[in-house]
């Protein structure tokens, strides 16, 4: 409370102080669909003062009475609004912004208040949603985890995997936020794809350093992803089918101006497809059974407008994973059955309260759940006709579950500051592993029902955080905050005070040079093997013997727009990592141990340089991304204690994107991407040990002694990705055809190495280094339909 | 719509299939990793034994191929071995065996007696290891329980469970069950734990056991074993009950999980520790309790 205290009277001074002007407010919102606008830009010319819409839309600017002319809106893909605003005393202004047509060619001068050098935040990335539908994706599948992989600082596990590696950090140490709901596990299809369907999604922007003091709780970045609010004025769909699965989104007006909503669905047929080939392939051999995997999400949204200051937000998503078997064989009048099964999936969910309490000051309140769990199981037995059923079945149970409450008020006193300030509570149940044992039998006293495994624990995690966003004076503009976090397990409460600080400079020529600092606490962890985003991942708390996870980050770098409209930044950033976590060498996940005595803490280290030029709008629009990054790893207890790299430490890593619209009817995009090969370890010397005394001795084994960590680079990733849309325009929808190839250049791209001997017939051997890769040239096909 | 899905599937096959001959191995040309060469020590001796075998040897590169572990004995090696710093001589054994040299001591070793191994060889570094003669643990009781419930596969089992009273300080044990066999020999039989102190190690080293969780208190210990009748468990079964140093705790069961690891791509790799100073390879001297059942 006493952190809060400064900001309250503060804002009591402003209102003193700034009693004299006038406060405009309210919300910016596509014309169209009136989807709130995330980021907005408004401008005072007469000032050249200006603030931006906040994440749900809202904006507030407060000016001298004599001032204020006119206010300008602008918002990348929208034609820029100008609204006289002489005379008008404070009060309220709804803005309804008009989508702009690429081929209108319309003129946009932007003005410099409105540049992304303005902002103070660094380390930030936002890319349009269009954008990332457009770029050419595996199996046809739009895949917004994959597009943020092609940005500089970020990088992929390996070929085809959806997870992030920012800034030297591990996929747990990623903040991934739908509707500001955190998703634990955001893979389908053991890390192919991710679990965010773009149909459903209106806005992406990722945190990759220089973390304003709202975030918290994890290490090395914060991924917001926020789900349309559905159209409010004409019901509309989607439908598209492409190689492995269909998606349907409809929203549309509940109450037309007041409510409104959006389902999005999807699902993989592959399963369906084949079910009668797999049946068929059981019936010849005997028996009945069923085999397959799918998966399908569903994302769904309700809005409804109170009144000018009261909006509620209902958010759901709910996915699952599934591998399934299932076999029955008939003897006489018994049938013998087995089925096994792996599931996994994420539900989230999230009330939001928008509330606006003065024309200055907007508070969310948001109500979150949000699981991830994983099961999987085997059961085998006999049915009889006459008698029970005999049954043996286990069952693994593992996840987490999160119950939160959050309050975030904005305060905007002035456009010289930007206050953000709230709390929040997570409570969390981790399941860290789980085996159920079942037996039925029709034996007197041999059923059997028990339960082993890691005892559930529950955890409280609290935060307060204070921000502003202020101008030092014209040139000069920080972000000022602090970020309070606590973390309540066995009876033992960790605290944290989080210092964070980004700075902007506006250099002459229009340059402008950015600085932050930011410290981070993580109390949860991931347990989780390399290389592959596998479900069998173990959300589990810090303890009172694990410590929470730690960084701090520093970065510097230079930011201008040239031209119209070509963002070009370049920065430097150095992190370091404490308690990071890892599975001891060779620990297993099913084991019964206790999980603590499976891991091992250390240390980790990661800075490079990142170059980004970026162009949003226009018939041609992408980016170009380059990387050069160090990324060190160091456990007391691994390499002699020495630093290694980590496994993703990629020296040099290269994106290319782009996209063209030749005309109304068709446009094309491509992806290029390069990167210095995984780090891997492999043998250099191998001996032979005897596991038994005597004097005969006992069996030979030979063992493989291991060169330095990570010692060993893979050979460099590269692909090409190309895509094509022919879109048609009929009266009452729009169809596209979408055809591409990824890995069209079919490049050997290692997946992993490993040793193979081979014995020709005089038995002689020959070891070589193989390199397996995983896929070649993807075509796909995709159809779609809006209307 | 069926018929969309087909022309979709179609299609793909057809673009797939003609992009993926020869694609998924290839072999990757390296030179061979530098290592350097070392001598290695290998000898597992348990204390109630007179004559001690043991194998002095080096390691090859990962390249070296055709290299058997006959060939790869260093019997010509400068071998000493000492006992609280007095010399026993070391005669070297037939090399159609995994060993190669052999000590006899001629009688027990004492517990607390301190045994080291040096090795020397021209091209490689000296190597030496040295293991100290641990006492027995006090083992109250042995018994067996013919129903013991069903294991995590849903198998009925039998029970055995050991009464120890660990002594303060680090302690570990490894738990070894025989059963005697048609020619009067024993063989090893299988057991498992759900006790989060027992773990597995790799073949013939039994289950491992850290006090970690019992440090100093006396404790009971369950194994589960394939169901028998009580009366041919004590007829036919008897546990050995090892007292084993750390080191050869962390090592059998990082030798398990690097057989395990060695396979798997996606794992880390597990490198396997030495207690062989300058050297490769394990010295273990176990003291063994063979126990009765009851």
């Amino acid at each position: 409370m006493k952190i809060m205290l400064p900001f309250l009277i503060g804002m009591l001074f402003f209102q003193i102080s700034f009693a004299q002007k006038i406060t405009i407010s309210g919300y910016v919102e596509d014309e169209a669909s009136g989807e709130k606008l995330i980021g907005c830009s408004v401008y005072h010319p007469a000032s050249k003062q200006g603030t931006v819409t906040n994440t749900y839309g809202f904006y507030s600017i407060t000016l001298d009475k004599t001032e204020a002319v006119v206010l300008e809106f602008s918002y990348i893909g929208y034609k820029e609004s100008s609204l006289d605003i002489s005379g008008q005393s404070s009060g309220t202004l709804n803005v309804k912004m008009k989508s702009e047509l690429v081929f209108e060619e319309i003129e946009i001068v932007a003005s410099r208040e409105k540049k992304f050098e303005n902002e103070t935040q660094m380390s930030t990335v936002d890319v349009p949603i269009a954008q990332i539908k457009k770029i050419p994706a595996l199996l046809g599948e739009t895949d917004v985890l994959k597009a943020l992989q092609l940005l500089p600082g970020v990088q992929s596990g390996g070929e085809g995997q959806a997870g992030l590696y920012v800034r030297g950090g591990s996929p747990d140490q990623n903040l991934i936020l739908l509707d500001g709901v955190p998703v634990y596990n955001a893979n389908h299809l053991f890390g192919f794809l991710s679990v965010f369907n773009a149909d459903a999604i209106k806005d992406v922007s990722l945190i990759k350093g220089g973390f304003p003091a709202r975030y918290g709780g994890r290490l090395s970045s914060v991924l917001e992803i926020n789900m349309k609010d559905g159209h409010s004025k004409e019901y509309h769909g989607d439908f598209s089918i492409g190689v492995i699965g269909s998606k349907l989104t409809l929203e549309g007006p509940i109450q037309k101006g007041k409510s409104s909503f959006l389902v999005s669905g999807r699902r993989t047929w592959l399963d369906i497809l084949t079910r009668p080939l797999i049946r068929q392939s059981f019936k010849s051999n005997g028996s009945e059974g069923d085999t397959g995997y799918y998966f399908y999400d569903l994302n769904a949204k309700v809005n409804h407008t109170f009144s000018q200051k009261d909006r509620l937000y209902l958010s759901f998503y709910g996915g699952n994973d599934k591998f399934y078997y299932q076999e029955k064989s008939t003897f006489g009048s018994s049938r013998d059955f087995v089925s096994s099964d792996l599931g996994w999936g994420n539900t989230t969910g999230a009330l939001r309260w928008n509330h606006i309490i003065h024309d200055k000051l907007f508070l969310n309140t948001t109500l979150t759940y949000s699981r991830y769990r994983l099961n999987t199981g085997v059961e085998q037995g006999t049915e009889y006709e006459n008698l029970p059923e005999e049954l043996i079945g286990v069952n693994y149970i593992s996840g987490i579950r999160d119950y939160a409450a959050k309050l975030d008020f904005d305060y905007v006193p002035n456009p010289n500051h930007f206050i953000r300030f709230g709390a929040n509570v997570i409570f969390h149940e981790f399941n860290p592993g789980v085996f159920n044992l079942e037996r039925k039998s029709s034996e007197p006293g041999a059923s059997f029902n028990a339960r082993y495994g890691q005892q559930i624990k529950n955890a409280t995690e609290l935060a307060l955080y204070a921000e502003d966003d202020f101008d030092v004076n014209k040139k000069w503009k920080v972000n000022l905050g602090l970020h309070l976090s606590g973390f309540y397990v066995d009876n033992k409460f960790y605290a944290s005070l989080q210092p964070r600080i980004s700075s902007r400079y506006l250099l002459p020529k229009g340059f402008a040079w950015k600085t932050s600092f930011a410290t981070m606490r993580q109390y949860i962890n991931l347990l989780a093997f390399e290389g592959l985003g596998l479900p069998t991942d173990l959300w589990l708390p810090t303890t009172a013997r694990i410590k929470p996870q730690e960084s701090w980050q520093m970065a510097t770098g230079f930011a201008k727009t040239f031209g119209k409209d070509y963002e070009v930044s370049i920065e430097a950033y150095y992190k370091k990592m404490s308690n990071l976590i890892a599975y001891k060498d060779g620990s297993g996940l099913f084991e019964l141990t206790d999980w603590q005595d499976r891991v091992t803490q250390g240390k980790g280290e990661a800075w490079g340089f990142e170059f980004f030029v970026q162009k949003k709008t226009g018939r041609l629009s992408g980016w170009i991304g380059y990387t050069l990054a160090w990324n060190n790893r160091q456990f007391s207890d691994v390499n002699e204690g020495r630093y290694f790299p980590f496994r993703y430490d990629r020296r040099h890593d290269l994106s290319v994107v782009a996209m063209y619209e030749i005309s109304k009817k068709i446009n094309v995009s491509g992806t290029w991407v390069y990167g210095t090969g995984n780090a891997v370890t492999l043998a250099n010397s191998r001996y032979d040990i005897v596991q038994s005394g005597g004097q005969f001795g006992g069996i030979i084994n030979t063992v493989e002694q291991y060169g330095s960590r990570n010692g060993y680079r893979m050979n460099p990733y590269h692909r090409l990705d190309v895509g094509i849309n022919f879109v048609k325009t009929r009266k009452k929808y729009t169809r596209t055809w979408s055809l591409g190839a990824y890995n069209t250049y079919a490049n050997n791209n290692p997946f992993f190495v490993y040793f193979e001997t081979d014995t020709d017939l005089n038995g002689n051997e020959t070891t070589k280094l193989k390199q397996v890769s995983l896929f070649p040239m993807i075509p796909y096909i995709n159809y779609a339909i809006k209307f | 719509m069926i018929k969309l899905i087909y022309k979709i599937s179609f299609l793909t096959l057809v673009f797939g299939l003609t992009s993926c001959e020869d694609f998924f191995n290839t072999t990757i040309d390296i030179d061979p990793p530098v290592y350097e060469p070392t001598i290695v020590i290998d000898c597992i001796h348990e204390k109630s034994k007179d004559s001690m075998y043991f194998r002095i040897a080096r390691n090859v590169g990962v390249f070296d191929n055709n290299t058997d572990f006959r060939e790869a004995m260093l019997s010509d090696a400068e071998v000493n071995v000492f006992v609280n710093g007095s010399s026993f001589p070391v005669a070297p054994v037939n090399s159609v065996f995994s060993h190669n040299f052999m000590v006899d001591f001629g009688g027990d070793l004492q517990t607390g007696d301190e045994v080291t191994i040096t090795a020397k060889h021209p091209g490689y570094p000296d190597a030496s290891v040295l293991q100290k003669v641990l006492p027995s643990s006090e083992v109250v009781s042995v018994t067996f329980k013919e129903d013991g419930g069903l294991d995590s596969e849903g198998s009925e089992v039998s029970l055995i469970s050991v009464r120890i009273n660990d002594k303060p300080g680090k302690n570990y044990y490894a738990f070894r069950l025989l059963e005697l066999g048609l020619f009067g020999s024993y063989n090893e039989r299988y057991a498992s734990s759900i006790d989060p102190s027992v773990s597995e190690s790799y073949q013939n080293n039994g289950l491992l056991i850290s006090d970690t969780g019992f440090d100093g208190t006396e404790k009971i210990l369950d194994f589960q074993v394939p169901q028998m009748n009580l009366e041919s468990a004590l007829a036919l079964l008897k546990v050995e009950w090892y007292d084993i140093s750390e080191h050869h705790y962390v090592f059998s069961r990082a030798l398990l999980n690097h057989f395990n690891s060695v396979d798997n791509p996606f794992s880390t790799p597990v490198q396997v520790p030495t207690n062989v100073k300058g050297g490769l390879g394990s010295f273990e001297i176990k003291t063994l309790q063979v126990l009765e059942l009851e």
